[in-house]
């Protein structure tokens, strides 16, 4: 027996595709989930080092904890032992996390021709991403673990209660710097931009565009710094994968809608007519 | 692009029980470069099986297969370098009409630059730019079908070997989609084998017309010669089909006068 071919009663018009960009993060949702799912999975791959660190990090803690119960080790020695393997796996940090960014740096190549509505060549796409942006983010995720430890070393060592120096610190990191860094990683997946005209942007739009783009940034230190601290290892082990397989990648290709949108307004228009709506109503 | 000739060819197929069916009976025929040569018959006449033997499908009993001069034997399926549109389109429902058209071109290794500049080109030509996000179940017939045309048009074959592509489209969308498949043929410039039972799309379609029936070529030629032949299998086939002929017996009478 013939299998029956499924159709469409009507043509499918230019007229039913995506309007704006966030009809087309919908779209994409709908249409092309693979593409998601193909990225959250090499995203997670190229986050082992991190997620392995973090797993070395919390079963030494765990022993440490032990031990102290048993009595093998008093309350000082603990703590002592503690903070050192904080502040070492925050340095380590340094070296695991620019592996995500070359990783990252693929993914986003892939993700870009996604939202711009083009065919999509998984390795092809990955190599290339990774040649053109792959300098630029291993350094800025070097940058992000430098940022993550100075964040530990003020949480460990300026913990006492009340010291304002080490709120004013948290809020340069976490409100100037971290929300900058996602605009220097959006443009340089879009644009051929020198380094100092793209930290320059980074800073210019943030400010054009403070609430949003705060509120990205907050998104994802809260979920990094609340993976970090979540006290039951079998959640923080099961939650850690499904986030970055599944919810990462929606929430790059979010953010680099929104870039877009961001980079339509201010840039595109007069300077790269090429990229303006692009991947809105079709290629 | 190559003449196909075929040269006495015979096809069995063999059941279970050994039983034999004659499929082709000593069949010879030309199919002719940069025209569209049309095979038509009634259900089971043979079109198919020719179509797919010479596609390198099915394996031939006896007989040979030519392409220019080149024996099909000592060819491989990939260099004869055909495309082939089935009845069902065939298009892979999990990817999108654009991985749908690259697929040809991916398997052959093409560069992304060049797969990506020819589907574009193809789909902008068979207006499907649209399209090209979409898996097939959410376009129309019209639209899976001028997309199996573009993926097998993509790979720029030296044939193009299409069986009965219009039989799955309603009646009002068959005539405009003849009308595209003879532009878009046209303007390729290629060898097109093309089977239909429906003997009025074989009119409309062909520059070289061959009449199948009982797995040997009734008659063979021009429309308009095969179409006033006192050929037996061709009356059949116009009382058969109860269309209106009026308009080809017109263009037909003036051909001949002129």
């Amino acid at each position: 027996m013939k299998k029956k071919i499924k159709v469409a009663e009507s043509d499918f018009l230019p007229e039913m595709l995506p309007k704006n960009r966030k009809e087309v993060f919908f779209d994409c949702l709908k249409m092309r989930y693979p593409v998601f799912l193909w990225a959250g999975i090499v995203l997670f791959l190229f986050s082992l080092p991190v997620c392995l660190l973090l797993l070395f990090r919390d079963f030494q803690i765990y022993g440490l904890y032990a031990s102290f119960q048993s009595g093998g080790i008093n309350e000082n020695e603990l703590s002592v032992a503690i903070t050192s393997y904080r502040v070492s796996f925050t340095l380590a940090q340094i070296i695991a996390l620019p592996i995500f960014g070359l990783g990252l740096a693929g993914v986003i190549k892939v993700l870009r021709r996604l939202i711009w509505g083009e065919g999509i060549f998984y390795s092809a796409d990955f190599k290339d991403g990774i040649k053109e942006n792959g300098l630029r983010y291993v350094i800025l995720f070097a940058l992000a673990g430098v940022i993550i430890s100075l964040c530990v070393f003020i949480e460990t060592y300026m913990s006492d209660a009340g010291n304002p120096v080490r709120y004013i610190l948290f809020a340069i990191l976490i409100i100037l710097l971290l929300p900058a860094m996602l605009y220097m990683l959006s443009l340089t997946a879009i644009y051929n931009i020198k380094a100092w005209g793209c930290i320059k942007n980074s800073f210019i739009l943030y400010v054009k565009t403070f609430p949003v783009t705060v509120l990205f940034a907050l998104i994802l230190a809260a979920v990094y710094f609340g993976l970090l601290f979540i006290p039951n290892l079998t959640v923080k082990y099961i939650l850690t994968p499904i986030l970055i397989v599944f919810a990462l990648p929606l929430f790059i290709t979010a953010w680099l809608l929104y870039s877009c949108r961001i980079f339509d307004k201010f840039i595109n228009k007069e300077h790269h007519p090429e990229y303006y709506n692009k991947g809105i109503g079709g290629i | 692009m190559p003449d196909i000739t075929v040269e006495n060819l015979t096809v069995n197929y063999v059941s279970n029980k050994k039983s034999v069916t004659l499929a082709l009976d000593n069949v010879s025929v030309k199919f002719y470069s940069n025209k569209i040569n049309v095979i038509a018959g009634s259900s089971g006449c043979g079109k198919t099986t020719l179509l797919k033997t010479i596609a390198g499908l099915i394996k031939e009993s006896s007989g040979n297969i030519y392409f220019d001069n080149v024996n099909a034997r000592q060819l491989t399926i990939q260099e004869r370098n055909l495309s082939y549109v089935s009845q069902n389109y065939v298009l892979f429902p999990h990817k999108t009409i654009y991985d749908n058209i690259a697929f040809p071109l991916k398997i052959m290794g093409a560069p992304r630059e060049e797969v990506d500049a020819r589907v574009i080109e193809i789909a902008k030509s068979l207006d499907l730019t649209a399209c090209l996000t979409r898996k097939p179940k959410h376009i129309s017939g019209g639209q899976q079908q001028r997309a199996a045309l573009a993926r097998a048009l993509v790979k720029r074959p030296s044939a193009c070997l299409m069986d009965e592509p219009l039989s799955n489209l309603d009646p009002e969308l068959r005539g405009e989609a003849r009308k595209l498949i003879k532009s878009v043929f046209d303007k390729c410039g290629m060898t097109v084998i093309y089977v239909t039972h429906d003997f009025r799309e074989a009119l409309a379609l062909a520059d070289n017309l061959i009449i199948m029936d009982g797995g040997q070529v009734a008659v063979s030629g021009n429309p308009a010669a095969v179409y006033a032949s006192d050929n037996a299998v061709v009356h059949g086939l116009i009382e058969g089909s109860k269309a209106d002929f009026s308009e080809f017996a017109k263009k037909t009478d003036y051909e001949e006068k002129n």
